[in-house]
Order: structure tokens, then C-alpha cells, then sequence
């Protein structure tokens, strides 16, 4: 994708001021602790991110949980010796309290204090040190003396914590979860006059919640807890947490923790998560049990009988010892014949189901000759259930027939890691497929939350009429009732599968915003698909068509002239015409999430919400008139004219690409009149003819904020606005303009 | 096969690094001395220069290298290849780059003292290989190879096999200097074995003693030196009954070497001291400023081959910030290096490197968290030659519009390698020796294999 960017100024011929250019960053929020609530409670959770003073919501999806906004807090760059001295001052004003023990003082007046004032050039009393604001410090005169020790460890430690200005501002979130309310990942976003911010995950569980106590890295004082309960953590860097509980002999027990499902990418981390271990250890300090992932899923679980009654340690942190504000966990500990509902893996189920005829595996099939006879079209139900079984499938095909052979396994929870292999009657292997996945650069579009994409898919052309054999087997040698496996064997069946994003948007009131759509395309289906608006009422979608090919499209959403700030949901729907059948399937909300630095995933949401924001100022009314697609020549030039109501400023303005095919770049543009005069063009090998795509440009103004002090602010760089999405194709070269 | 090709290869040996460690502890450990220096690589050179001297080498126009790598990779948009045509989201502040005293030749406006230097560099804007990961592009880079089944050496180990002890190199400064920490993202000495490793001098050059490792040890004086070595040659009963012996002659003149190092001509130069204010301020009193100055000494002393491994250019979040505090320092240190040696006349005969493993992304990643950053970018990037046969004041090849691609002259890794080396006179056709006696050379034409064009000398820099 090309996103290409050109500044008015030196192609007029004008210089270019001596800018101190900034975009000021979105809201954007990077963790919640503790990550979760127990049903028919009230928690206060933090909330870690950016750009949040403005934030005056909080929406949390599905029903029975609601959050309201407490307290906004500014990051706190370093202590100063005065306030850490005041901190400590007050920790032990509240220990007196607690112990009715008088501490000798330290720090800022202590000297004077414990010199009987022998000095005469210490004040009688100091001047009152303004300490930063944080939610600790806040609640100095109710906490115990755990507590006081914990504020003490967290704010005047030694501090090995990198600055992350992404995390650095707090805001206090009061939560309230009714009793019915349903158990469950949620999701909780801030919304303001700046805008919504992306959703962070929250579990609403019916165990009762604890969150740690620092110190805790070893040797824990804490009395231990009696199951069931959740133990919610946050790992700094080196940390180490645990924390005891209380096991009866005999009894099962479960301890389950959850890293990245709450949080499944880090951008700027290497690897991009949290990667947990739990180390279970008895009372004589003796690992009993340890676990660093559960299946194929990378937050671990432990299963264990207790030997004897009494206490057990559990001990967490990160595999490589890292930690930062967002390495948040939570542990439940739990009767393992208690558990209630299924084990929730992080998988992300397939769009659609094939309505097809169902049969179930029938062993013995090791082999080609116990191969279960088919008739396709067909869905099999198997599993890998013992080590060394492999699975032996025959059907009839014709000569030039196409068959598909599909694995749903691990996307839908199960561990098996599918090998699927196409055979002929005399035993030659014609093809095979182990995983497959659909990358697009470094973004991993079929993915979602899995890392591994183990399921496999194949596609055949028969070469003759005769007898064909399916074989599968689990790629990694592994077993067991678990190793469960759905195989589609067909002809090809063409469909396709939508995902939206991001999830979160927002929007002044009557302005534009842009969506990416992607197509998932299934068994060679090629056609163009029609995005339709399903809600909220009032918006309107433009250019809202994925090319007949396209693998996604940027549509620009055009919000109401009126502001609600009230975050609506957002659906749309995607329609095509397959085999002379309109086949309609939902957009799935997702964002485009980073890892480690460089790969991309597209993260599954469970809604997609959209806010009106009011307008501060009037803006210009941007559009781009053309009559069908731009066409632009491979190797070429081709000149789009983008229309403004009023005057663009010459020296201050820049037009940037933010969707169209692969390959499109701007190469100029010249400002007549209110008309930006863009010239596109298509070169290099990403631009390839017959590509179609939306293009999208926004208009950016740089401008000087009212000087309020005596420094001068650096100037900053805003949205001047999107024009309307507008359709566009490459075209050879030779192709008629 | 050679049982064992590269002499020294032998894990079990000490290294000279160690041996000098040794030396300054003043203790037994200076038996181990046949290891290091001259005598140890008159060893080596056994295979070695049967080997690199079987091929006509080229001549020579640099006697040294100093190698500025600018660890992490550094931004090609804020140094060498300015875009204020792209706008603000390329170039983010830095809207205003300036002329040098080479008339149509720019730069990024933080370095105005390299801006008034720049007849004596030519600027490649055209470097590619499009690798964006530091340890592979870091490879890459400084070998002149993309990956294979082989673990090259770095251009700084070739160039002390080459030209290092087993080429008549006499100094007793080790012919492969690393200033100050070695990179630790790949082993520079590849299959040639940890005799080729770089000395890394530790310390900091602009600390009030520049602590070498080995060398120069902070509260041991020379006096007290000197007192252990005689202490060791009192209780030295077994030497004394057969001063003939040939080992312990071997050994004395190891020892001799080592203390010459110490507290001889050898261990002088790394102290910076014996420098002027006036000399130390002109480079900058900061690490890298000290650097190039001790970077200059050694290449004064003979020292064929200097790294300065300058980090912190790994600038993925608030990359601006960092570039108003870090450019100005490079500014300095790199036009004081260039006017120095060329004072000194001695910028004919030494090639100054500058550039890391890759760029950075031109595009500012303004979203969080990044919040102004930028990030690896191997497609396109700026390297810096100066001296050592360098035509100046020259710009080679040339970006995209926002530097995004090679627009003109590509330049891969090999090409720059290889130039580099037939400018210090290395046979780039003569044979590598390696522990699996493979027929290997030291860069043929088709060195980048089928991801790179095969190379020739830039012709366009000399």
C-alpha cells in the first residue's frame, strides 16, 4: 500500500517555514489492571494509555457491566527527592495510625526534628511539597500495612521501568458488574471530546478477585488463599510474583492464567507478548508442577491433585524475566471438577460452516486399504486419537474434476496440527499441504489471534477418472481425544468472509473517516462484493464496492451532522453474487495490531463502535468529482483534481495517500485556485495493471497553537479532512486513458 | 582436509585479548603470551599468507579504515539524504536542509561542520538489500554477503587477516581495534576464528582515564607495574636455570611485547591526555567525539583497521528528540576526524566508513506507540566514504521522492565491501581460509549469489 505524501509548499515554489511539526498522537490505551471483575461486584480498575485527560466515558461491550470514569491522572516523569521524602512522610503518618508506634523521621525535617531544633537555620516548617497525582497516593489514609508496604515498593523502589509514553497516563475506572452478568472476555474503551480510544479486554468471572501485593517476589507473607479465587498480577521488569493457597488432600485443582489473551500483541517488544510461566511448588518450596503455555495456546494452565492438605505456592513471571506496565495477568485458581464452562482458547472460528452432509470417522482407517469410502461433496468428523493413528479417506473422482480438502482443527480449538495429503489408487502422492495462511507484506491476514496457522487447505485438479485417497495425520506426532478435526472434501465452493476495521471510531460531525475492509476469499471466488451500511442509521458508506480480486478496500464513512459523543455500534454487511445466488455474510470487527516491531495481525473484536464527535471549527467541504474509476497507466501519470470549499494554505499544507492500490504513489501536487491538482502515478513492481482499489486522500494542515507562555509551542500538524473514497484501476500502459 | 587450516582456530588457545588481560594482572598468566602479537601471528601466517599471497594484490590507496558504525541504523532522511519536498511526515522537523561547500550537494541541517567538509566525502543514497532485522542486515552489511550456510567474516577480520601480523604488520596494537564495545549481533571474525576477532578496548575514551581493557588499568600505576614484573622475575627459578631454552626465549619476548603494550610507546597511545584541550574539545567531549580522536592516533600508529561501534541510533519512539541530542555530537566528531586527518595528511590513506545496517523507515510513525518514530529500513539507505582513494565531493545515486526507494544507482553490500577492500589492497579473488576447507574466497563477483547482481569495483568513487 502506498501512502505517499506531498507537501504543497516547495512545488509552488514557495519555502517551507521552519517547522517543529508533531501530529498529536490518538487516545489509545495499552492496559488494565486488575484485567477483570467477579460477578455483582464493584472494582476500581487503572487503566494505562495516552491522551486521556479528555476522556469523560467508558462503554464495556455486552450487557451487565458498566464503567464510569473516576479520576485522570498525568504520568509521573521522576520523583524529586522533597516529594519522595513528603511520600515517605506520609506512609509513616498512616503506620502511626495503624501501630500507634512512632517511627524515627526521615528525610525533609527530620534532622531539625530529631536535633531538638538545635539548628537554627532549618524552618519550623518546611514549605509543602505538591506531590504528582496517582491513584496510590490517594489512598494513603485507608490502606493497612500491607498496603502502605505496597505503595512503598511500587512508587519509591528501585525503578528499572523504561519510560513508555504510550503507557505513562492512568485513568481510575470505577466497574460495576451485575450479579447476572455474563461471564466473559469484554471490552472496555474510553471515549471523550478527543475520541474513543481501542479496546483493552476485561474478564467478568464468578470467582472472587485479589490483586497483588508487592513485595511478593519471594517467600511470601500473605496468608494463603482458599480456592476458588483470581489472582491479578502486573509484571515489572525481573519481576517475579506469587502468592499461596490453601489445598485439601486428594482434591483436583486447576490453575489457569491468562497474558496474552487479554493483551495478544505488544508492539514494541520483542516477542510481541507476554509469554507467562507457572511454577507450582509445595510447602517445602519443591516444584510439584510447571507450565509455560496449555495446548497450543500460549497462556499456561496446570493441572494437579493435591498430595496433602494444606498450602501451595504459585509462582508467575515472564519467560524471560521481562515486564512493563502492560504485562498484566490473571490467575485463577479453582476445584478442577468446578470449572463450569469450557476452556476459552484464543481461537478464532471460521465465518461460515459449509451446509454439507456430516459423517463421522470410522476407525480402524489407518491405511489406504481401511480407508473410509465418501461421497462428495462431504464433511468428516474425525480425531487423532491415540499416538500413530492417521486417518485414511477414499472417494470417487472424475478426470479434470477440482476438489478442495479443508481443515478446520485449530482455529477452532483444538491442538491438532493437520498434515492432509491427496493420493491416487497406485499410491502416488499427487499433493499435500501442511498449514496455510494469506499474508500480505508483514501483516498476517488469516491469523487473527493464532501465530501458528496449523489448519491446512488444498486444492486439486483431478487427472483422471478413478479412486483417490485422503490421508491426515497430526503434523507434530501428538494425541488424544482432543486432537479433534473437521475435513471438507468438495468440489470448490466459492464464498467469502469479511472483516472490518478498526473497531473503534471516531468522527466530528458531519466529517469522514476511513474503514479498510478485507475480503477473505474462499475456493476461487473472484467477484466484486457490495458493502452495505447495515448500522448505525444516518451514516453513509462511499465507494462502498471490494473490487472484483481485491483482497480489501478502503471505504471512507461519512458520520451525521449531528453530535451525540455517544459511542453506536457499527455493521456492515458485504453481498455478492455466487453461481446466480446473492450471498450476504457480516463484516467482523477486528483491529490491525503490531508485533514486535514489525509483523501485523488482524485481532478479532466483539463490536465496532462509532462516535460523532462535535465540531470544533468549520471545515471545508472536500470532494473529488469523477465520473468512474481513475484510471491510472502502469509506467504513467495521471492527474486527479481534489476540490475544497475554501482556501487551502499554500505553505502549510500536505495531501497524503491513505488508500488505493498497491503501487499508486503521489508523485506532485499544485494548488489552483481551491483545487489540489494530484498527480498519481504507478510504477515499480507492486503496481501491477488490472489492480483496483479505492483511492482515498486527506488533506493536512499545519498550524501554530496560541502561544500561552512565554516558549513558543511547536507547531502541529491536523487533518484538513478525507475526500470521498473514490474508485481507481492500473491500467497497461497501452491501454486507452 | 587441513586437520586445521587457521592457525589459532583452536578454541582451547587463549586470545589475545586475554593475554593482554593477563599481562596487566602482572602474574604466571604471561606464559600465555606465545598466543599473542607478533609472534603468534608470524604462526599464523602459515596458511594465511601462502594463501593471500598466492593472487596479485591489488595496490593498496588505503593503509587504514576506520569504520563509524552507526549502531541501530540511522536515519538516511535526517543525515545524508534530506526530504523537505516530502513534507513534514518525512522529514518531521527537519524542513530546512543546508548547502555544503560542494555546490548542489545537501544535507540534513544538523550537520552544518560536516555540510562545510564535504569535498573530502562522497554520499551513496542508493544502498539497498532490504533486509530490516539488525543482526542479518548487520551481517549483511559488513561482510558483503547475504546469509548462507557460511558464517563470513566481517570486512574489519579480513582486513587483519590481510593485512594484519601475517602481512607484515609490526605493531604491537592489535591490526583490528573496536572502539569501544564489539557488536555482539554477529561474530566479526565468522569461520576465521577468534584470532581475527576485533580488540575491543572497553572503557569510555572520554572518561578521565580511558581504561583499556588489558592495557590500562584505573589505580595501577606504571611504577607498580613495573614492581610486579620484577617480582615475577625474582621468583622466575626455572627461567633463570635455562636461559637458552628456546620456549622460555619465545616466552620472554612475548612478555617484553606485552609490558611494551602497557607501559611502552604502544600503551601512550590510547592515552588521550597526552592530547591538548584545545584537540580533545575540537572532537567533542562526549564517547564519540573522544572516539574519533582515538580512532586518529591509531590509525597514525599503523593500526590497519578501526571500528568505532557508535550506538543509540535505534531510535523507534521519540526519534526526533534523540536526533537533537545525538547529531549534533556526530556532526563534531566526524567533520573534526575528516579535517584532522586531512591536516595531518594522512586522509589519503585512510578510508573513513560511515553508516549503519540499514536506514529508517522515511515515513514518522506519529501513532503509538511510536509517537514520532521511525523504524528499520533496509530497502533504501546512505552510506559515507571519505579518503583512502574516495573521490570527494561527489554524491552517488539517489532515493525516491520520500526516500522510500532506490531511484537511482542501487548500491548492495557486496559492491561497497568489495571496493572497500580493493582500496586496502585485498585480492578480493584470493582464498578465504576456513575450518571446512571449502574453496572459498574473500568476495568473488558472485558473492551475493542470486539476490544481488554480481559486483564490480564502484568505479564512479576513485
Amino acid at each position: 500500500m502506498s501512502r505517499c505524501i506531498f507537501s504543497l509548499a516547495l512545488l509552488a515554489g514557495f519555502g517551507i517555514p521552519a517547522i517543529q511539526a508533531q501530529q498529536t498522537p490518538a487516545v489509545q490505551v495499552g492496559y488494565v489492571f486488575p484485567a477483570g471483575a467477579q460477578q455483582g461486584s464493584t472494582a476500581e480498575l487503572q487503566i494505562g494509555g495516552q491522551r486521556l485527560a479528555s476522556m469523560t466515558g467508558a462503554s464495556v461491550s455486552g450487557d451487565g457491566v458498566t464503567a464510569s470514569i473516576v479520576r485522570y491522572y498525568k504520568p509521573i516523569r521522576s520523583l524529586l527527592k522533597e516529594q519522595r521524602e513528603e511520600i515517605q512522610e506520609r506512609f509513616r503518618v498512616r503506620r502511626f495510625e495503624l501501630t500507634g508506634v512512632r517511627e524515627k523521621p526521615a528525610g525533609r525535617g527530620a534532622e531539625k526534628k530529631s536535633e531538638g531544633n538545635s539548628r537554627q537555620d532549618v524552618p519550623d516548617t518546611p514549605k509543602p511539597v505538591e506531590l504528582p497525582p496517582h491513584p496510590l497516593l490517594d489512598k494513603i489514609g485507608s490502606m493497612s500495612l500491607r498496603e502502605l508496604e505496597h505503595a512503598q515498593t511500587v512508587l519509591l523502589g528501585s525503578n528499572r521501568m523504561q519510560q513508555n509514553r504510550q503507557l505513562s497516563e492512568m485513568v481510575t475506572v470505577k466497574l460495576l458488574v451485575a450479579p447476572d452478568a455474563k461471564r466473559g472476555l469484554r471490552e472496555l474503551r474510553l471515549h471523550g471530546r478527543d475520541g474513543m480510544t481501542n479496546p483493552i479486554l476485561i474478564d467478568v468471572d464468578r470467582l472472587k478477585e485479589f490483586s497483588e501485593l508487592e513485595p511478593n517476589n519471594t517467600d511470601v507473607r500473605d496468608p494463603a488463599m482458599a480456592p476458588p479465587f483470581v489472582f491479578n498480577g502486573q509484571l515489572l521488569p525481573g519481576d517475579v510474583d506469587s502468592f499461596r493457597f490453601t489445598a485439601i488432600k486428594g482434591r483436583a485443582y486447576t490453575v489457569r492464567s491468562e497474558g496474552r489473551t487479554l493483551i495478544p500483541f505488544v508492539a514494541d517488544a520483542v516477542p510481541g507478548w507476554v509469554q507467562l510461566t507457572l511454577s507450582l511448588r509445595d510447602r517445602q518450596g519443591r516444584e510439584i508442577a510447571y507450565s509455560d503455555h496449555h495446548r497450543f495456546a500460549p497462556d499456561p494452565q496446570l493441572q494437579f491433585v493435591a498430595e496433602n492438605d494444606g498450602e501451595y505456592e504459585v509462582v508467575v513471571h515472564d519467560a524471560l524475566y521481562r515486564g512493563r506496565e502492560d504485562f498484566v495477568y490473571r490467575v485463577a485458581v479453582e476445584e478442577s471438577n468446578k470449572t463450569g464452562d469450557p476452556q476459552r482458547l484464543p481461537s478464532e472460528l471460521r465465518a461460515r460452516t459449509p451446509a454439507l452432509s456430516t459423517i463421522a470417522e470410522r476407525e480402524p482407517n489407518n491405511g489406504a486399504a481401511a480407508a473410509n469410502r465418501l461421497s462428495l461433496p462431504v464433511l468428516v468428523q474425525g480425531c487423532i486419537d491415540r499416538a500413530g493413528d492417521g486417518d485414511w479417506y477414499q472417494f470417487e473422482g472424475r478426470n479434470g474434476q477440482k476438489v478442495v480438502l479443508d481443515v478446520l482443527a485449530r482455529r477452532d480449538g483444538s491442538p491438532m496440527d493437520s498434515v492432509v495429503r491427496l493420493w491416487d489408487a497406485a499410491g502416488n502422492l499427487l499433493s499435500w499441504n501442511d498449514d496455510w495462511e494469506e499474508k500480505l507484506g508483514h501483516l498476517y491476514r488469516t491469523g487473527g489471534l493464532q501465530t501458528h496457522a496449523a489448519d491446512s487447505l488444498l486444492h486439486h485438479v483431478l487427472p483422471a477418472d478413478g479412486t483417490y485417497f485422503v490421508s491426515i495425520d497430526d503434523a507434530q506426532q501428538g494425541s488424544g481425544p482432543e486432537f479433534t478435526y473437521e475435513l471438507r472434501i468438495s468440489e470448490p465452493i466459492p464464498d467469502f468472509a469479511l472483516k472490518v476495521v478498526p473497531s473503534s471510531l471516531s468522527l466530528p460531525a458531519g466529517g469522514r473517516t476511513v474503514l479498510t475492509v478485507h475480503a477473505f476469499r474462499e475456493d476461487d471466488f473472484d467477484g466484486e462484493i457490495a458493502l452495505e451500511l447495515a448500522k448505525p442509521a444516518g451514516f453513509l458508506l462511499e465507494s462502498a464496492v471490494i473490487p472484483a480480486g481485491a483482497d480489501r478496500v478502503e471505504v471512507t464513512l461519512v458520520a451525521p451532522a449531528e453530535a451525540t459523543g455517544i459511542p453506536v455500534e457499527l455493521a456492515l454487511v458485504g453481498k455478492a453474487s455466487i453461481n446466480g445466488t446473492e450471498m450476504r455474510r457480516d463484516a467482523l470487527p477486528a483491529d490491525d495490531c503490531m508485533q514486535a516491531f514489525l509483523y501485523r495481525h488482524l485481532v478479532p473484536a466483539q463490536q465496532a463502535l462509532v462516535s460523532v464527535l462535535p465540531r470544533r471549527q468549520a471545515a471545508a467541504a472536500l470532494s473529488l468529482p469523477h465520473e468512474g474509476p481513475i484510471r491510472i497507466p502502469k509506467n504513467g501519470k495521471t492527474i486527479v483534481r481534489l476540490l475544497s470549499t475554501s482556501p487551502v494554505p499554500t505553505n502549510d499544507s500536505t495531501v497524503e495517500l491513505k488508500g488505493g492500490p498497491t503501487g499508486v504513489n503521489i508523485s506532485a501536487v499544485e494548488l489552483h485556485g481551491n483545487e489540489l491538482w494530484t498527480t498519481l502515478v504507478a510504477e515499480g513492481d507492486d503496481s501491477k495493471p488490472g489492480t483496483a482499489g479505492n483511492l482515498v486522500f486527506e488533506l493536512f494542515v499545519t498550524k501554530s497553537p496560541p502561544k500561552k507562555g512565554p516558549v513558543t509551542p511547536p507547531r502541529i500538524r491536523v487533518s484538513g479532512g478525507l475526500f470521498p473514497a473514490t474508485p481507481s484501476i492500473i491500467v497497461a500502459s497501452t491501454d486507452p486513458p | 582436509m587441513p586437520q586445521n587450516p587457521i592457525p589459532g582456530t583452536d578454541t582451547s588457545r587463549i586470545t589475545r585479548r586475554q593475554a593482554i588481560r593477563y599481562a596487566v594482572l602482572g602474574s604466571a598468566a604471561i606464559a600465555c603470551f606465545p598466543r599473542l602479537g607478533r609472534a603468534v601471528s608470524r604462526e599464523a601466517a602459515g596458511t594465511v599468507t601462502s594463501s593471500a599471497t598466492v593472487a596479485a594484490a591489488p595496490t593498496a590507496r588505503a593503509k587504514s579504515v576506520i569504520q563509524i558504525w552507526m549502531w541501530g541504523g540511522p536515519a538516511h532522511l535526517d543525515t545524508f539524504d534530506p526530504k523537505p519536498e516530502a513534507g513534514p511526515d518525512y522529514c518531521g522537523p527537519f524542513t530546512s536542509p543546508i548547502e555544503t561547500n560542494v555546490p548542489g550537494i545537501r544535507i540534513g541541517e544538523m550537520l552544518p561542520m560536516l555540510a562545510a567538509q564535504a569535498d573530502k566525502y562522497a554520499i551513496l543514497r542508493g544502498m539497498t538489500h532490504g533486509v530490516n532485522s539488525h543482526e542479518t542486515a548487520s551481517y549483511i552489511v559488513q561482510t558483503g554477503r547475504p546469509p548462507d550456510r557460511f558464517v563470513y567474516p566481517s570486512a574489519g577480520a579480513v582486513v587483519s587477516l590481510f593485512k594484519g601480523y601475517g602481512a607484515g604488520y609490526k605493531g604491537l596494537i592489535p591490526p583490528y581495534v573496536v572502539l569501544t564495545d564489539t557488536q555482539g549481533r554477529f561474530s566479526e571474525a565468522g569461520f576465521l576464528g577468534s584470532r581475527y576477532k576485533p580488540f575491543a578496548t572497553g572503557g569510555d575514551p572520554n572518561g578521565r582515564v580511558f581504561a583499556v581493557e588489558g592495557v590500562v588499568a584505573e589505580g595501577v600505576a606504571a611504577e607498580r607495574q613495573r614492581s610486579r614484573r620484577e617480582l615475577l622475575h625474582e621468583i622466575d627459578t626455572l627461567g633463570k636455570s635455562l636461559p637458552g631454552e628456546p620456549a622460555f626465549q619465545r616466552l620472554n619476548q612475548c612478555e617484553a611485547n606485552a609490558y611494551e603494550m602497557i607501559l611502552g610507546d604502544g600503551g601512550k597511545i590510547f592515552d588521550l591526555n597526552t592530547e591538548g584541550d584545545e584537540a580533545r574539545d575540537a572532537y567533542g567531549r562526549n564517547t564519540f567525539g573522544q572516539s574519533c580522536l582515538m580512532a586518529r592516533r591509531l590509525v597514525e600508529a599503523g593500526v590497519p583497521y578501526v571500528t568505532i561501534n557508535y550506538k543509540g541510533w535505534d531510535t523507534h519512539k521519540q526519534h526526533f528528540e534523540t536526533m537533537r541530542r545525538r547529531l549534533p555530537e556526530l556532526d563534531r566528531g566526524f567533520a573534526q576526524l575528516l579535517q584532522d586527518l586531512h591536516n595531518r595528511g594522512l586522509l589519503d590513506s585512510t578510508l573513513v566508513w560511515w553508516g549503519g545496517e540499514f536506514g529508517r523507515t522515511p515515513k514518522v510513525l506519529y501513532e503509538a506507540p511510536w509517537n514520532g518514530g521511525r523504524s528499520h529500513f533496509g530497502q533504501c539507505f546512505s552510506t559515507v566514504l571519505a579518503g583512502g582513494g574516495i573521490r570527494g565531493g561527489q554524491v552517488l545515486g539517489a532515493s525516491d521522492a520520500t526516500g522510500s526507494e532506490v531511484a537511482d544507482r542501487p548500491v548492495y553490500p557486496h559492491e561497497l565491501v568489495g571496493t572497500i577492500y580493493g582500496l586496502s589492497g585485498i585480492d578480493t579473488d584470493a582464498p578465504l581460509p576456513n575450518p571446512q576447507g571449502e574453496p572459498l574466497r574473500v568476495l568473488p563477483r558472485d558473492a551475493g549469489g542470486s539476490q544481488w547482481p554480481k559486483w564490480k569495483p564502484i568505479a564512479e568513487l576513485v
